[in-house]
């Protein structure tokens, strides 16, 4: 029973995230065009949807706060009100309240009172009675003969009486309804259709129907029933839905609301990441177990064995290929926080901002999307704060006032770049510069030798931050050296342009997956390594470079004249260099962060692409590995990280 | 056929080690697969020996052996890993050879003898019960573990960006 229970509070949580981000979304569409109720019904059918859930789930503070947020938004559906920023400011908090709130039921925490927000959101809807009274708004037309015929049809409302000492009440509502389906779209009845079925009503009903036929139409539909008394046909139209219906005795209308697309009705099912993990273990495995049926095949010769184990690589590729893309996950799951997120944070700051995103669809594997949300949080609030300008500033300079973020995903072969772009003051180059020098990164003279980009480049440097005052938003200078890391780290890059007055763009480059890498297998001992291939430069035979020592430290000086240090992978894993000479050994040049080092292997067994596994947490901080992968013999091979290999040499 | 609750009834698997038996809660217990060499982990913490590939899952695997006893363990046809559940995510455990799981009443485990409880892993045992005729030494899995390196990591940490 508890399981049971736990089981739908999953399935709750999940759907009631999905609801309140469509709130959300509604909230921020109807605020940039008031006019435009469409989203309206979004945000109605959400915030009823939320609340039919949390009575099933007992969650009383969800679905009184729901409740009345669907009053409200009842009121501004018919049109009694106007969804001005202050309701808009309303609704959203009161959408942060109920998912606080659900947190805290569905934990079975105690939960806050909620009256205060029950309250306001009680007090503005009032607001709606005061003035909407008075302009009665045209309910549901009475239409006796020709109704309205409009392109996409009208939605009628019929309702049937049978006669007093009718038998077959059921039978004959079902006929009724029937013809009406024949008629155009059946969208409801009043009661349910199955309580019709088992005659539990008087002798009336109603059934709402979406045609393109006239009401007299409908209506002879309904009198060719026999039984029939009488039907009455009035027509529903959409914006003037009144919460209560005076016609029907206080029974909602709900026929519009119920018309629309039910949300996320979409070819898909949830799959928890850990079954996904596991499937692309197995196939794993599988891969593991073709290789080693390959090598028996090769050793007996046994060709009908060879033949079937062709077919099982193409389908074992095949499969692994579709398991991958299973992993991949659109952008827009963590886009859509972003628009809210922007909102506020104009607000806060006094700016005008509209943020457009693009490429919402482009996907990712769920690794990478799960790793980036935070450096584009970043990026984007450094946008707000520091490069669009308050609307005073921008009217100076003969900008719009409101200024323009704009966050675009696009995918180029086996890369995705995302780009955070805005039309504020972009970057001063000069003043970067000069904090530059201050800082004593660079000499004063060395100007020409630093291209514009090389300069803006500087921001990623640790604690650099040209905005003086530090303020709540951003500008601690923890920021994009942090950024630039963490993309660094997901294999990809940043690369950053401005134009002064006229706004800057970051781009960042990402890999599809971090799951899969190319790397460079190379041995030590009796261990197999694996090198990303993203870091290595190039690898060199010995006798291309010259062994020299500098302060008794080993380096090789390069034939283009460099000297980069050297390091035995064989003495970095805490073995007695095997192989005795380096001068035997391949030259790998790995990139760590902008240090080039020279690392000696003693033998290379070539480029394969590989699955990345997690490390357990009892070697976290063990510097130079980044995971480890297992090989086509079933052997686990380590991944090396270039960028900590390096530095536990002293 | 009914057992009284006073009388608490626990699981544990039985294992073997340099001749002395012990017990692993069964609760912590995934599974349990012949010996395989792991592959060796540079600077790993000490008892670390290495990693090993559980049907696609990389793990640790820890020698028990040296762990407890400090000897490593002989590797034979009998060696077994048992995978556990820690609070460090899933583990090997290599001993010498695995037993029966025992069913051995709360009321029967007495507290390790106080001479085990001066070694530095003195703490991994919760204690010492009678089975039949053997004398069993129960683990606590957690602590029967090495602890992690505690270097810093090179990994960014959540949390770490400009909030």
């Amino acid at each position: 029973m508890s399981d049971d229970m736990s089981a739908y509070k999953d399935v709750f949580l999940s759907e009631s995230a999905e609801y309140l981000q469509a709130i959300t979304d509604g909230l921020l569409a109807l605020e940039a065009n008031p006019v435009d109720l469409e989203p309206v019904e979004t945000i109605f059918r959400g915030a009823h949807s939320l609340k039919g859930m949390a009575a099933a789930m007992g969650y009383t503070a969800t679905q009184e706060l729901t409740h009345k947020m669907e009053s409200l938004m009842a009121t501004v559906r018919s049109r009694a009100q106007v969804a001005d920023s202050e309701l808009i400011d309303l609704m959203l908090k009161a959408t942060d309240r109920v998912r606080e709130v659900i947190d805290d039921e569905a934990t079975g925490t105690e939960v806050p009172a909620v009256d205060d927000m029950i309250a306001l959101l009680q007090e503005r809807t009032r607001m709606a009675d005061a003035s909407g009274a008075a302009r009665q708004s045209p309910t549901a037309a009475m239409v006796s003969g020709a109704g309205t015929t409009h392109a996409d049809g009208s939605t009628y409302r019929v309702t049937v009486r049978l006669e007093e000492g009718c038998v077959l009440k059921g039978v004959r509502a079902y006929m009724a309804i029937k013809r009406l389906g024949h008629l155009g779209t059946v969208i409801e009845t009043e009661p349910a259709a199955r309580e019709i079925e088992d005659e539990r009503f008087d002798l009336t009903f109603h059934v709402i129907v979406r045609t393109r036929a006239t009401a007299t139409a409908l209506r002879d539909a309904v009198m060719a029933v026999t039984e029939v008394e009488d039907a009455e046909v009035t027509e529903v139209t959409q914006s003037v839905v009144p919460p209560a219906a005076p016609e029907t005795g206080g029974a909602p209308v709900t026929a519009v609301r119920q018309a629309m697309p039910k949300l996320a009705e979409t070819q898909t099912v949830r799959i928890s990441i850990g079954h996904l993990d596991t499937i692309v273990n197995l196939v794993g495995e599988l891969v593991i177990v073709r290789s080693r049926l390959e090598d028996i095949a090769d050793r007996t010769g046994d060709s009908e064995l060879v033949e079937s184990l062709g077919v099982l690589e193409r389908i074992s590729a095949e499969l692994q290929q579709e398991v991958m893309q299973t992993r991949m996950v659109p952008v827009g799951n963590i886009f859509n926080r972003f628009p809210r997120m922007v909102r506020d944070l104009a607000r806060d700051l006094g700016k005008e901002v509209v943020l457009e995103m693009e490429g919402l669809d482009i996907e990712l594997d769920r690794t990478v999307l799960d790793e980036i949300g935070d450096p584009i949080v970043h990026l984007l609030r450094n946008a707000v704060d520091h490069g669009i300008e308050p609307p005073e500033d921008r009217v100076a300079s003969s900008k719009p006032p409101c200024g323009t973020v704009r966050l675009v995903a696009e995918r180029v072969r086996e890369q995705v770049f995302i780009s955070v772009a805005d039309d504020g003051r972009g970057m001063d180059i000069e003043r970067i510069w000069s904090k530059a020098v201050e800082r004593g990164i660079v000499d004063r003279s060395a100007r020409d030798s630093y291209s514009d980009q090389d300069i803006l480049m500087f921001v990623c440097l640790p604690a650099f931050t040209t905005v003086d005052q530090a303020t709540r938003v951003s500008g601690r200078g923890v920021g994009m050296d942090v950024v630039k890391g963490k993309i660094e780290y997901l294999g990809g890059s940043i690369m950053i342009s401005s134009v002064p007055g006229e706004g800057m763009r970051i781009s960042l480059q990402l890999p599809l997956t971090l799951a899969i890498i190319q790397a460079l297998l190379v041995r030590s001992g009796e261990q197999v390594y694996a090198l990303p291939l993203s870091a290595v430069d190039e690898v060199l035979s010995p006798d291309e470079v010259t062994f020299k020592t500098v302060d008794g430290a080993p380096v090789v000086a390069l034939r283009d004249g460099s000297v980069v240090a050297l390091s035995d992978l064989d003495e970095l894993h805490g073995r007695a260099s095997a192989g005795g000479d380096d001068r035997s050994k391949h030259l790998i040049l790995v990139r760590s962060g902008h240090v080039m080092h020279a690392l000696a292997v003693p033998a290379l067994l070539g480029r394969r692409e590989v699955v990345i596994k997690p490390l357990s947490p009892l070697f976290r901080g063990l510097p130079g590995l980044g995971g480890a992968t297992v090989l086509g013999d079933g052997r686990v091979a380590l991944i090396l990280d270039p960028r900590t290999l390096f530095s536990r040499e002293v | 056929m009914s057992e009284s609750s006073v009388n608490e009834v626990r699981q544990y698997v039985l294992f073997s080690l340099c001749g002395e038996e012990y017990g692993l809660p069964i609760a912590a217990v995934r599974s349990v697969i012949r010996f395989e060499d792991p592959t060796p982990v540079p600077h790993a913490p000490a008892g670390v020996e290495g990693v090993f590939n559980l049907r696609g899952q990389i793990l640790p695997l820890v020698d028990l052996g040296r762990q407890l006893r400090g000897a490593a363990i002989e590797p034979t046809a009998l060696s077994r890993i048992i995978v556990a559940e820690a609070g460090v995510g899933s583990v090997g455990l290599a001993v010498d050879r695995v037993h029966e799981v025992a069913s051995i009443p709360v009321d029967q485990v007495r507290p390790a003898p106080a001479a085990a409880l001066t070694t530095e892993m003195g703490e991994a045992f919760e204690g010492v019960a009678t089975y039949g005729d053997r004398l069993v030494i129960l683990l606590d899995p957690d602590k029967a573990l090495p602890k992690p390196v505690l270097a810093s990591s090179g990994a960014i940490q959540e949390g770490e960006l400009d909030a």
